[in-house]
């Protein structure tokens, strides 16, 4: 089977759970974006999978180092934004609209949790949390310990029952 | 605190999963067969600046004679020759640097006017949780810190950033790095290997020299850019910023 009908076919397969990822990762409109570059990056990188992990974990790989990219791009931009005039720095978020068609209202907040999280516990609770993939999985996209896994999703719980503040998040 | 995690886990699992817009999956799967066959082309006609460095006989032969030459050279670099560094008056102020007595370089070279830089420190090793509590356990230790010196452009016209990491080769090397690829290999000019990475975002330039990685990073500001990726500056200028490079002591 030709690299193209392959990527084709885990496009099929997977890219919903790769946008899921993204959707809580990064935020809902980057998400697309990210897809896709995880995609180019299978084809340019399809020589170096072994097969050892499922698709769907080496995909998840790949996703998981994009979001790396795209917060260090972010961190970048912020950068960026310190040089710029006070009023000019604030910050503004443009997926909001977005954000209340794809989660809903009622979810709204505990996404925001979510996301203010620090990374490596964003990405554990998407992948051992939201996407309840297994904690060999987990590990494997990650490249962490499954010990590491299982202690960081509980520093996670706890990090987002803090963030949640002990009032009703519905 | 059981009875709020079960909670918290039942909430997690409800969230929404929406799958990705069928209209926005014909898009993507369009540009990745475009991407593909733009790949492919590419690959087989390989003409463009980045060429590919094989673990050859003649590749090993220039390697070793760049190590020779290396060597050869090590008494003229025993003494520090003075240059004019960008942002050096700040760069002297850095009194982080002086706990580092690996190489440390930096450019005399950029191709816009530095207004500000801004330096930070990143840990790389290992690390424990100990009371909820993550703690790095060589902390102390320089070789596990990069040196990350950010040289800002405040031209309102084109914002600019370079940033220049510097690693420990035994902590970080090429090797280490997501994006490394055999085929992303560069030579430059005086037999060194580069490795660049560019994804509309970021251009990085990466080499490793006397136990260090060294890495530029360029990237504009975001309102700047161009369909939704940034201008890229020619890969030669990366290689001029990093073939600018001189030993820097404060």
């Amino acid at each position: 089977m030709s690299r193209e009908k392959i990527i084709t076919d885990w496009f099929t397969l997977y890219s919903d759970d790769i946008y899921q990822f993204f959707i809580y990762r990064t935020g809902v409109t980057e998400a697309e974006d990210l897809v896709q570059e995880v995609y180019i990056r299978a084809i340019k990188g399809y020589n170096s999978y072994l097969g050892e992990a499922s698709p769907k974990t080496w995909l998840l790989t790949i996703a998981r180092n994009v979001a790396t990219d795209e917060y260090r791009k972010q961190k970048r931009r912020k950068l960026l934004l310190l040089i710029k005039s006070k009023e000019e720095s604030e910050s503004t978020r443009t997926d909001t609209p977005e954000l209340s068609f794809v989660m809903g209202e009622e979810n709204q907040l505990l996404y925001e949790a979510i996301h203010s999280l620090k990374p490596t516990f964003r990405d554990v609770l998407i992948l051992r949390g939201i996407k309840e993939l297994s904690v060999p999985e987990t590990s494997s996209i990650l490249g962490w310990t499954e010990n590491k896994v299982r202690s960081t999703f509980h520093r996670a719980k706890k990090a987002l029952h803090e963030k949640l503040g002990g009032y009703d998040y519905e | 605190m059981n009875k709020d995690f079960r909670e918290i886990e039942e909430k997690l699992k409800s969230l929404p999963k929406p799958p990705l817009k069928s209209s926005s999956k014909s898009l993507i799967q369009q540009s990745l067969r475009e991407f593909n066959e733009v790949y492919e082309h590419q690959k087989s006609t390989s003409n463009s600046l980045i060429k590919r460095v094989g673990f050859s006989l003649t590749g090993a032969i220039v390697i070793g004679l760049f190590l020779i030459l290396l060597v050869s050279d090590g008494g003229e670099n025993d003494f520090y020759q003075p240059h004019s560094f960008v942002a050096e008056a700040q760069l002297k102020n850095l009194k982080e640097l002086d706990k580092f007595d690996r190489l440390i370089k930096f450019p005399t070279y950029l191709p816009f006017e530095v207004s500000d830089i801004h330096y930070e420190e990143q840990y790389l090793g290992p690390m424990d949780v100990m009371q909820d509590e993550v703690h790095y356990l060589y902390e102390d230790d320089p070789a596990h810190l990069a040196i990350r010196t950010f040289f800002l452009s405040l031209d309102e016209s084109n914002k600019q950033v370079v940033e220049v990491e510097q690693w420990d080769v035994s902590v970080h090397s090429l090797l280490n790095k997501n994006h490394f690829r055999e085929d992303s290999l560069i030579e430059m000019e005086d037999g060194k290997r580069g490795l660049y990475f560019s994804n509309g975002a970021v251009q990085i330039l990466s080499w490793e020299e006397d136990g260090v990685t060294f890495d530029i990073i360029y990237s504009t500001d975001p309102e700047d850019w161009v369909d939704g990726r940034m201008v890229e500056i020619p890969l030669e200028e990366l290689i001029k910023i990093a073939e600018s490079f001189e030993t820097f002591k404060r």
